[in-house]
């Protein structure tokens, strides 16, 4: 089967080049011509917590994919979220009757991917493998993770099975019958991290800190409250000892076990030579617009939906903004305002 | 003592984040302002890569200045730690010169024999030898990754221990690679020789460690190497004992009288050695295709190249080695494994074997 990751910034880079270290075919594209040209040259150089590697690279234009091939098999879609359309739409007319396309982002797009490329066509997976995008041709892997895919309708479709058989070979690659589950932790997750990357801090510091943890706690079980009143089931999932058990509902949960289960997750992620997350690299260094609004602009307007309030995830997103827009900086200032909301909004 | 880093790029970035956390009383001086502003704001990630002990990484907090913030400042310098590429030495020296006393030192940690030009701005006295062996490339503000622990030592000219080369020690000691040296002069050159290799690798696209494991290339390496280390044994250097990751200059050198298979056993060990490094490419590589700006080698082998002149010692490989970088810098040349087999033509002309 071949493979085509479009978006070679730094989860594609990973997954593409340890598949073509296993030998599979695959090919990159990416609209950023001089990425492109670089990685062409140059190959790929992984700087992977496991040791460095490079590998040569098939990498293309949108443009120049569509006049080298003909057919699309399996598309990996790897842009942020807010770049989806854009990336996928030159390559529409490649998709045949079987071509599928699996989503990577954080967030839910696929109802909006499903309307470009037809019902049917998507897979969705859940990312936990941390990387970094440095320069053009490289790209810093810190934190191994796992790639799991799923149908959006939960069934193991004979697609399913056969890309798991040929990604068998890659031992981050897992496949479930839950995707959203896995989708809607993620976001609950996501929130805490964001909320790490409003100070410069390392996550995990501030994962550990126990000033934070009941307010971290909150901030996910807004998501996960808002994510249990459609159906989602997510209390069999964990990732990295991370899981809802101990967090959701709010009333029922058990602080000390919480704080337990933060701690476990964040000695794990302690190995990691990734200290500090993509939505901060994002805003401090590359200077460009994190996912993080995008991602939590489809939960809100759900939320409102459902009529589910989400006073502190709200707060956190209107402090990202203001960073985001330069009227605020990146100081551990902001948690702790963060803080004092949540100690009013959940009086304790 | 206080520890002055002047040059806080991959090297000094990894000493000094080293003595940060080791809770030295560090500071950095540094010309690139987006740097400063990011060690200061957020301090210094350094990415250690080591390939079997596992991964860590860590951030280090220290000030940082600019050079003008630095002077503005106004305050005696103790020690400095210079870490700049060898072409600012005396750039970078001549601006702080106000701020040193007569006790004050320089320790050259750089790559290049920039001794002599550092005695020419502070006097031979407050010029203490050294040099580096590590790997690290600084990838952007606030962020150098460090893939290859080699080591970094000074010594005093005549490799005495004196009394500031005993509290340097002392001061260095989170720096677990430091150490220091009785013959800092003869590793100096043999690191300089051996840089040759380096530049020739950089010709191709390939990593290093791929290049070097070549048999094929090995005596040409060899010779290469050889050339400058005549220039250093006719300026009276000792190269007793200087061998680096297997690299044993003295199995090199002199070319007319080497044991063959000792030195083609030696280039055999010591390419494996660079295997287990975790840097894919050189410095100098990643200063061309990723960094576009000029490189060090031709500071490095400027002094060389004089000094051999007034020696009337021919470097013929050398000359050709550095103009072939020259051209790929300027753009008249594409990296490839043909400028390797082009060396390799000229090399078997003038060394036939």
């Amino acid at each position: 089967m071949k493979i085509t990751i479009v978006g070679a910034g730094a989860i594609g880079s990973v997954l593409g080049a340890y598949l073509i270290w296993e030998g599979k075919d695959v090919e990159f594209v990416d609209i950023n011509a001089d990425h492109i040209k670089d990685m062409k040259e140059r190959g790929l150089e992984i700087r992977a917590f496991e040791g460095p590697f490079r590998v040569a690279v098939k990498a293309f234009t949108p443009e120049q994919y569509i006049l080298e091939n003909e057919t699309i098999e399996c598309l990996f879609l790897c842009v942020k979220i807010q770049h989806i359309k854009e990336a996928l739409e030159p390559l529409l007319p490649l998709m045949k009757e079987h071509s599928f396309v699996v989503l990577t982002q954080n967030g839910f797009c696929e109802t909006n991917i499903a309307k470009l490329v037809g019902d049917g066509k998507t897979l969705s997976s859940f990312v936990s493998i941390g990387a970094d995008y440095l320069e053009p041709g490289l790209v810093h892997y810190g934190w191994k993770g796992l790639l799991t895919v799923g149908e959006i309708n939960e069934e193991i479709s004979p697609r399913l099975k056969k890309l798991e058989k040929e990604m068998s070979s890659l031992d981050i690659f897992q496949t479930t019958n839950n995707i959203m589950g896995y989708k809607w932790l993620m976001i609950a997750y996501e929130a805490i991290i964001a909320a790490a990357s409003l100070s410069h801090d390392m996550v995990v510091d501030i994962i550990e800190n126990p000033r934070y943890q009941e307010m971290l706690a909150n901030l996910c079980t807004e998501v996960l409250e808002l994510a249990n009143s459609i159906g989602i089931e997510f209390n069999e999932i964990e990732f990295d000892n991370f899981n809802a058990l101990h967090i959701y509902p709010r009333e029922a949960r058990d602080c000390q076990k919480m704080q337990m289960m933060l701690n476990s997750h964040a000695n794990l992620i302690r190995t990691s030579t990734k200290v500090r997350s993509g939505i901060w690299r994002d805003i401090v260094v590359r200077k460009i617009k994190s996912e993080v609004t995008y991602c939590f602009e489809p939960v809100f307007r759900l939320a409102e939906k459902e009529e589910i309030k989400m006073p502190m995830c709200h707060a956190m997103l209107d402090i990202f903004s203001d960073i985001e827009d330069g009227k605020r900086k990146v100081s551990i200032e902001n948690l702790e305002e963060l803080l004092q909301k949540d100690i009013i909004t959940y009086s304790r | 003592m206080r520890i002055t880093v002047v040059g806080i790029g991959a090297i000094g970035s990894v000493i000094g984040a080293y003595l940060a956390r080791g809770g030295r009383d560090v500071e950095f001086v540094d010309t690139n302002v987006e740097h400063v502003d990011a060690v200061n704001e957020r301090g210094l990630e350094i990415r250690e890569q080591r390939k079997d002990k596992g991964a860590i990484t860590f951030i280090a907090k220290a000030r940082a200045y600019t050079p003008e913030q630095f002077i503005a400042k106004d305050e005696t310098i103790e020690c400095i730690l210079l870490c700049v590429k060898a072409q600012y030495t005396k750039v970078a020296l001549k601006q702080l010169l106000p701020l040193m006393n007569e006790e004050s030192f320089v320790v050259s940690i750089q790559n290049g024999i920039t001794e002599f030009d550092i005695a020419e701005v502070v006097g031979k006295k407050r010029t203490v030898c050294g040099f580096v062996n590590i790997g690290a490339d600084y990838i952007e503000p606030g962020l150098v990754h460090f893939g290859t622990k080699g080591p970094v030592a000074a010594g005093e000219w005549d490799g005495s221990y004196s009394l500031r080369i005993q509290r340097l020690e002392k001061e260095m000691l989170p720096v677990d690679m430091f150490k220091i040296s009785n013959n800092p002069m003869g590793y100096v050159w043999a690191k300089v020789a051996y840089s040759a290799i380096t530049v020739a690798t950089t010709l191709t696209n390939e990593t290093v460690a791929v290049t070097i494991a070549k048999p094929r290339y090995h005596e040409m390496m060899a010779n290469l190497v050889a050339e400058t280390l005549k220039v250093a044994v006719h300026e009276g250097v000792d190269l007793t004992g200087t061998a680096f990751d297997k690299f044993d200059p003295e199995l090199v050198y002199p070319r007319e009288s080497r044991e063959r298979g000792k030195m083609l056993e030696m280039m055999v060990d010591h390419a494996s050695i660079m295997r287990g490094t975790t840097k894919v490419h050189s410095g100098t590589w990643r200063d061309i295709v990723v960094r576009k700006k000029r490189t060090e080698s031709h500071d490095h082998f400027r002094p060389i190249f004089e000094l051999a002149n007034k020696a009337c010692i021919q470097m013929p490989m050398c000359h050709i080695l550095i103009d072939m970088l020259g051209e790929i810098e300027d753009g008249k040349r594409y990296f490839s494994d043909d400028n390797l087999e082009e060396l390799l033509q000229k090399d078997l002309e003038i060394y036939p074997r």
